[in-house]
């Protein structure tokens, strides 16, 4: 049986120590809150809502 | 948030409030997750926007074959390279040969490095290289995938992670933030 080989590239402290910051970094939002995403996202959820959903036999074989 | 679980499957549905709750817990941790990779808090206020807007509208792609976290945080990073390559920017530094940054010095630490010190450096990268960075440290991609991502070459993922480094170690260094030693050519950080 044929084994996976995963390449290993080292991570050296400053790498760990980035990834460690990186992961951990907050910022606290304060030129859009969510009505501004919700303005925008409504129409498309909307949209999404009243397209019907598409099943496996539709179109092309309903028409035959 | 209550259940996370539940939330996602009222999202499902279009449900607002849900959606409401999961920006909501989210939107700091993902907002850090932009603004790593782009310059300003505008930019990165926007990619946020752009992001979680996608997100709901695709959220029945989340296959609960990870952690909803980890895939929201990737959306924010594939957004936040699409908006770097809108600009052109990204492409055209990571081709550049960016010698003038070569440093033939060893740099040791020989203090705690402040890590609001290293996130002021890290914005003073060019976008090329703060994304290197960014992909390699802190998402944790491989060259080999980084390259994939960026439609470069491995090898130039890998020497724009060197040169970053080192450029990274020269801003620090003038801040203050780590000690330099005339040695062998290598950086240890």
């Amino acid at each position: 049986m044929m084994q996976n080989q995963i390449t290993v590239e080292e991570r050296d402290i400053f790498d760990q120590m980035l990834k460690q910051l990186g992961e951990n970094l907050d910022v606290t939002p304060k030129g859009i809150d969510w009505d501004k995403i919700n303005n925008e996202l409504k129409p498309i959820i909307e949209n999404q809502k009243n397209t019907p959903k598409r099943t496996k036999d539709h179109g092309s074989q309903q028409a035959r | 948030m209550v259940n996370e679980k539940e939330m996602i499957a009222r999202c499902l549905e279009g449900d607002r409030q849900a959606q409401k709750a999961i920006y909501e817990h989210y939107c700091g941790k993902m907002l850090g997750v932009c603004f790593r990779y782009l310059r300003t808090i505008e930019d990165a206020e926007d990619v946020l926007q752009d992001a979680f807007i996608s997100a709901f509208s695709n959220i029945h792609q989340y296959r609960y074959d990870g952690s909803f976290e980890a895939w929201l945080r990737k959306l924010m990073v594939n957004t936040s390279l699409n908006h770097l390559h809108k600009n052109r920017r990204l492409r055209e530094q990571l081709e550049l040969e960016a010698v003038e940054y070569y440093i033939s010095e060893d740099v040791e630490t020989d203090a705690q490095l402040h890590a609001k010190d290293i996130f002021e450096t890290l914005k003073a990268l060019p976008d090329g290289y703060r994304t290197v960075i960014n992909l390699y440290s802190i998402e944790g991609y491989s060259h080999k995938e980084i390259g994939e991502i960026l439609g470069i070459n491995e090898s130039t993922s890998r020497s724009q992670y060197t040169r970053a480094r080192m450029l990274l170690a020269r801003l620090l260094t003038a801040k203050g933030q780590i000690a330099t030693s005339h040695n062998n050519g290598k950086i240890v950080f």
